[in-house]
C-alpha cells in the first residue's frame, strides 16, 4: 500500500515535472498566421529530413520578411530556445508519413495552423500498443526519448520526478535488473546515469552496463547523502548463510560485490590481510558505499566473548577466516585490555574471582599474575598464620577450611604453599590432615609421589 | 647481564621485519603497538599492637576507633589498614609479524613483548623480555606442520610451549593432530624452573616440562564436530608428572539451536574439572535465548599441593535472554545464574558459609547511525565476596574511525572474608582513532573509594589513564587493530 502511495505521488510529480519541462519561451502565434503558410514545410523547411534541431524551430529573421516595421508592424519574437527543457525526442524523419497534425494539433481544433508542441499522449497512440502505461515494459522509451546526457537543459527537479514504470516496482526489481540493463541500457539511460547505480553498486566500475551510462552532475547531485538501498537476497535468508557465504565469495566474488566491497568483509575478518577481500572492490565515496556489516558478527551468540571454546575447537565458525592468532592472545596472555572486563576490574574483581563465572586461570597465573600483584598491595604477606586480614569471622582459622575446599583457587592467589603447610604439613607444625573424603593418595603417588613429598617427607618450618 | 642480553634480543627481533629479507619475501604484515597505564592503587599495611593495650578478649577484639583487630600470637594484635596511594606505570611494547616466504604454505609468525617502566609491584614485571609465540608454519591441503614457539587452546585451556605439531585433516570428515616440545608455564610464557614462579612461589620446579599429546576430532558437513584430547606434562628428569588430563569438545548446529558441551578431567585427581553443556537459539520476535549448565572444580598441577587438599566443585545454571527490536540496533538482556556448591566436608564449621551463589545481569545497548548507548547492572553475590554494581557508557563515532566515550559506574563491592564494603563511583572519557594504518586509543577517568566499617581506610579517589598506539605495516597491512567496540580493562 505505501508503495502504491510512492509510486502514485512519484507519477504526479513526474506529470507535473513534464509539464513544467515544456518549453517556457513566448510560442510562435501559429494560429494568427491561418491561411498565410499553406504548408508547414514553407517556414519548417528541410524538416522532415533534417536534422531535427536545426530544422524544428524558425530563424526570427525569417519573421522580418513581412514584418519588416513598413508594411507590418516589427515583431520582437525571439525564436524557440537553443535546447529543449524536456526529454522529448523530435522525430520527424522517422514519421514522413504522418501529416504534421497526428501529432501537433491542438486537442478539440480543426484549424490548419491551431497546432503546438507535440504532447507525448500523442507519441502513445501509436507507441503503446496493447497497454494504456506507455511505461509498460516492451515500449522502447529511447524512441520517443532522449537520455539524460541528451537532454542537459531538464532541471534536476524534473529528474528526479520521473515516476517508475511499474516493473520497477516488482518485489524482486532489485535482483532482476541487472539483466535488464544488460539487454537493453538504452532504457535506462532516459532516467538514470551513472551515479543512480554507483550509489548502491560497489563494483560498479567492473559492470560494462553502469559504465555505459554518461555521468551526470544532475543525478550526482541528487544522490549526494543518499545511502544506498540493498533488499536482502534470498539466498541470505538462509539459516546457515553466515557459516557457507564463503564457498560463493572465494568462487564468485562478483555477484558480492554487488554490493559487498572490502570493507564489509574485513569488518568481520578482522585480521586476515588481503585473503578474504580479494576480487572485492574497495568502498570509496557517500556514493558507492556498499553495504555495511551487519553488526551481528556471524556464529557469535550474546555469550561468545567468555563462552567460546566448543566452537574455536570446532572451528565453526572458522576463527581464522576472521582472526589471526594475535587476536585470541588479546585476550588469553593477561596483559591487554580486553572489553568483556568492565572497566576499573582492579576494585571490582574479587566477586569475580569468587564466584568464577569465567575460569580466570585460564589467562593468569594463579602464582605469578594473582599473588604477584596482591603480595605487592599487602594482601599476601609473609607470617599469614598471624591473621588480621579475613576479619569478618572472629572464627576464621577454624572455619577456613570450608572456604579453601570451595575456591581454593582464592586462596593461592594470595597464599604460598608454605603458608597452609604450617598446619597441615604431615611433618611438622599442627599436622592437619588436608584430604578430604575422595582423596586416593596412591593413585596421586602414582602419579607423582614428589607432590607427596612436599608434605610428607621435605617441608621444613624455617621459623618458629 | 641477562638483563642486557634480554634488552638486545628484544631489540633485535624488534627490528626484524624491518630486515631486508622480511622486505623481501612474498609477503608480511607487521603490527607494533605500545601502550602504558597510569594507575593509581592503594594496597595494604599489616599493623599490629601490644595485645595489653588492647582491651577485651578472644581472637577478635576492637580498638577505640573500632578497628576489629585479630590478636593470635606474638603477644600482638594485628590488622590491615590502608597504606599509602601508589601510581603504577605498566607500559608493554608489542611487536607481531607475519610473513610468508616465497615458499607456498610456508609462513612464519611472531608475536614478542617487552615491559618497560613497568613498576615492581605490577606483575610480571621483571619479565622484560616476553616471547609470547614464533613458529614457522607449512601448510597444505591435508596437513600442516608447525615448528617454534607455539600456542594452543583447548578446552584444558591456552598453553605455549617450545616444539612442534602436526595436524592431518586430509580428509574433511576427520582431523588428527599432535605435539610435543618442553611446556611453558600457563599465563607466564616461561618455564615453570624459571625465576618468575620461583619468585612467587617457594615449592616452585627445578625442572622444566615435557609436553605432548594429540587429539581426533570428527567434523560432520560443519554440524556436528566432536573431539577427544590427552596431554601430559612430564618433568624433564621423569620423577613425576606436573599433569594429565583428557577433554572432548562438542559442537551440534541445528537449525535453530546450537549444542556446545565440553569436558576436562584430571587424571591424577581423577577429578572433572569442568563439564559445560550449553544451548543456543534465536527465538520469534527477537529474541535469543542461551542456556547452560556446568560443573567446575579447578585443576591444580602436581607440582602443587593444592590438588591433595580435595577442592570442591560447584554446579551451576546459567541463561541469558536478549531481545532485539526487529530492524532496530536496540538490544537488552537479562541473565541469571545459580551456583551450588558440593559439601566441602571441611570438618568443624563453626559459622557456617554459604553453599550457594546467585547472579544476576540486565542490560542494554543501542547504536544508532553515531550514536550508541550501552548499559547494564550486574549482581554477584556468594561467599567470599559480593558485588551490585552498574555501568553506563553514552558515546559518539565520527565516521568509522573515530569513537569518542563517557562512561560511567557505581559499584559496591564486599570483599574477601572482610568486614565493611567499599563503593567505587566515577567515570572517564575514552576515544579511539584510526588513521590510515595508526592507530591510538585512551581512556582516563577518576573513581571515588568510598568504605564504610573500616576506620583504617579512608576514602579517596583513584586516577586512572591509558594511551595506546598502534602502527601496522606491510605488504599486507589491513586495517588497524584499534577496536572501536570500546574499552574495558583493568
Amino acid at each position: 500500500m505505501k508503495r502504491a502511495a510512492l509510486l502514485a505521488s512519484v507519477g504526479l510529480l513526474f506529470g507535473v515535472g513534464v509539464m513544467l519541462s515544456r518549453p517556457q519561451e513566448t510560442p510562435f502565434p501559429h494560429a494568427r498566421h491561418q491561411g498565410i503558410f499553406p504548408t508547414c514545410t514553407a517556414c519548417h523547411e528541410g524538416i522532415e529530413a533534417g536534422e531535427p534541431e536545426q530544422s524544428v524551430s524558425v530563424e526570427p529573421t525569417l519573421c522580418g520578411g513581412c514584418h519588416d516595421g513598413t508594411n507590418l508592424p516589427a515583431v520582437a519574437w525571439e525564436g524557440r530556445a537553443e535546447q529543449p527543457a524536456g526529454n522529448l525526442k523530435t522525430v520527424h524523419p522517422g514519421h514522413p508519413e504522418l501529416p504534421c497534425g497526428a501529432c501537433h494539433q491542438t486537442p478539440g481544433t480543426g484549424g490548419e495552423m491551431e497546432v503546438q508542441a507535440a504532447a507525448a499522449e500523442a507519441c502513445m497512440a501509436c507507441h503503446a500498443p496493447g497497454t494504456e502505461d506507455h511505461q509498460a515494459a516492451g515500449v522502447p522509451c529511447a524512441q520517443c526519448h532522449m537520455t539524460l546526457s541528451e537532454a542537459p537543459a531538464m532541471t534536476a527537479a524534473t529528474i528526479a520526478a520521473f515516476s517508475a514504470p511499474p516493473d520497477h516496482g516488482s518485489a524482486d526489481f532489485a535482483f532482476q535488473h541487472g539483466a535488464a540493463a544488460l539487454d537493453d541500457v538504452a532504457r535506462c539511460s532516459v532516467c538514470h546515469a551513472r551515479e543512480s547505480c554507483t550509489r548502491c553498486h560497489a563494483n560498479a566500475a567492473a559492470v560494462a552496463p553502469i559504465m555505459a551510462l554518461a555521468a551526470d552532475g544532475r543525478v550526482a547531485e541528487m544522490v549526494t547523502g543518499r545511502e544506498g538501498s540493498w533488499p536482502i537476497p534470498p539466498s541470505h535468508q538462509a539459516s546457515d548463510w553466515q557459516m557457507t557465504h564463503s564457498a560463493l565469495a572465494e568462487t564468485s566474488p562478483q555477484s558480492c560485490s554487488t554490493c559487498h566491497a572490502a570493507e564489509t568483509c574485513s569488518a568481520c575478518h578482522l585480521d586476515t590481510g588481503d585473503r578474504v577481500t580479494d576480487g572485492f572492490p574497495e568502498a570509496h565515496g557517500a556514493s558507492a558505499r556498499a553495504v555495511p556489516a551487519s553488526g551481528e558478527v556471524p556464529g557469535h551468540g550474546p555469550t561468545f566473548a567468555v563462552a567460546h571454546g566448543e566452537a574455536a575447537v570446532a572451528a565453526t565458525p572458522k576463527c581464522s577466516a576472521c582472526h589471526a592468532e594475535t587476536f585470541c592472545i588479546d585476550c588469553h596472555d593477561g596483559a591487554g585490555r580486553p572489553v568483556f572486563h568492565p572497566v576499573n576490574f582492579v576494585q571490582r574483581h574479587p566477586a569475580e574471582a569468587w564466584a568464577a563465572p569465567m575460569e580466570c586461570a585460564e589467562c593468569h597465573s594463579r602464582e605469578v599474575f594473582c599473588r604477584n600483584c596482591h603480595e605487592s598491595q599487602g594482601a599476601g604477606q609473609d607470617e599469614r598464620t598471624a591473621g588480621g586480614y579475613h576479619d569478618a569471622d572472629p572464627n576464621w582459622f577454624q572455619s577456613h577450611g570450608q572456604a579453601a575446599r570451595q575456591n581454593l583457587e582464592t586462596c593461592v592467589s594470595c597464599h604460598q604453599q608454605d603458608s597452609c603447610l604450617r598446619c597441615h604439613s604431615a611433618k611438622e607444625g599442627f599436622r592437619i590432615n588436608p584430604h578430604g573424603p575422595d582423596f586416593d593418595p596412591e593413585h596421586v603417588r602414582e602419579k607423582s609421589e614428589m607432590s607427596c613429598g612436599i608434605c610428607h617427607f621435605g617441608f621444613q618450618l624455617d621459623s618458629p | 647481564m641477562m638483563t642486557v642480553h634480554r634488552r638486545a634480543l628484544a631489540l633485535l627481533l624488534l627490528a626484524a621485519p624491518l630486515s631486508p629479507l622480511s622486505l623481501a619475501a612474498q609477503g608480511y604484515q607487521a603490527e607494533v603497538r605500545v601502550r602504558g597505564d597510569v594507575l593509581e592503587l592503594r594496597g595494604l599495611v599489616r599493623d599490629s599492637v601490644p595485645e595489653s593495650s588492647v582491651p577485651g578478649d578472644g581472637l577478635q577484639r576492637r580498638l577505640a576507633n573500632g578497628t576489629i583487630v585479630t590478636c593470635l600470637t606474638d603477644d600482638f594484635c594485628r590488622w590491615y589498614r590502608a597504606g599509602d596511594v601508589q601510581t603504577v606505570t605498566p607500559t608493554y611494547g608489542d611487536i607481531r609479524f607475519a610473513a610468508w616466504l616465497g615458499v607456498e604454505g610456508l609462513s612464519v609468525h611472531s608475536q614478542m613483548r617487552t615491559r618497560f617502566l613497568s613498576d615492581e609491584v605490577w606483575p610480571k614485571s621483571s619479565q622484560e623480555f616476553d616471547l609470547i609465540t614464533g613458529y614457522a608454519r607449512y601448510e597444505r591441503a591435508g596437513w600442516r606442520a608447525t615448528a617454534g614457539r607455539l600456542l594452543r587452546a583447548s578446552s584444558l585451556g591456552y598453553r605455549n610451549f617450545d616444539g612442534g605439531s602436526v595436524l592431518w585433516k586430509g580428509l574433511d570428515v576427520l582431523r588428527l593432530e599432535a605435539w610435543g616440545g618442553w611446556s611453558l608455564y600457563p599465563g607466564t610464557n616461561a618455564p615453570r624452573s624459571g625465576k618468575l614462579l620461583s619468585e612467587n612461589d617457594v615449592f616452585a620446579p627445578d625442572k622444566r616440562a615435557l609436553i605432548y599429546g594429540f587429539e581426533a576430532g570428527v567434523d560432520v558437513q560443519r554440524k556436528f564436530f566432536l573431539s577427544g584430547l590427552y596431554q601430559r606434562e612430564i618433568r624433564t628428569d621423569r620423577l613425576a608428572l606436573y599433569s594429565e588430563r583428557i577433554a572432548a569438545d562438542a559442537r551440534l548446529m541445528l537449525p535453530q539451536v546450537v549444542i556446545d558441551g565440553s569436558l576436562a578431567y584430571d587424571l591424577a585427581y581423577k577429578e572433572v574439572n569442568s563439564a559445560r553443556l550449553a544451548a543456543a537459539a534465536p527465538l520469534p520476535k527477537g529474541f535469543h535465548l542461551t542456556l547452560e549448565g556446568r560443573h567446575y572444580t579447578p585443576f591444580f598441577e602436581l607440582w602443587t599441593i593444592w590438588g591433595a587438599f580435595t577442592p570442591v566443585g560447584f554446579k551451576e545454571g546459567r541463561g541469558l535472554l536478549s531481545w532485539t527490536l526487529p530492524g532496530s540496533t536496540l538490544t537488552l538482556e537479562v541473565g541469571g545464574g545459580y551456583r551450588d556448591y558440593e559439601k566441602a566436608n571441611a570438618g568443624a564449621e563453626l559459622a557456617p558459609m554459604k553453599t550457594d551463589g546467585w547472579r544476576l545481569l540486565a542490560g542494554g545497548r543501542w547504536r544508532g547511525r553515531d550514536w550508541f548507548v550501552d548499559g547494564g547492572y550486574r549482581s554477584e553475590t556468594g561467599f567470599g565476596a559480593a558485588r551490585y554494581g552498574g555501568d553506563l557508557t553514552v558515546g559518539r563515532t565520527f565516521g568509522p574511525d573515530i569513537r569518542l566515550a563517557l562512561h560511567g559506574t557505581v559499584t559496591q563491592t564486599f570483599g574477601e572474608f572482610r568486614v565493611g564494603e567499599q563503593v567505587a563511583s566515577g567515570g572517564g572519557l575514552d576515544f579511539s582513532w584510526n588513521v590510515g594504518t595508526f592507530s591510538v586509543s585512551g581512556s582516563g577517568g577518576l573513581y571515588r573509594m568510598t568504605y564504610d566499617k573500616r576506620p583504617d581506610s579512608p576514602d579517596w579517589t583513584q586516577a586512572r589513564a591509558h594511551l595506546s598506539l598502534g602502527y601496522r605495516f606491510g605488504t599486507m597491512a589491513a586495517q588497524p587493530r584499534t577496536s572501536l567496540r570500546g574499552i574495558g580493562g583493568y
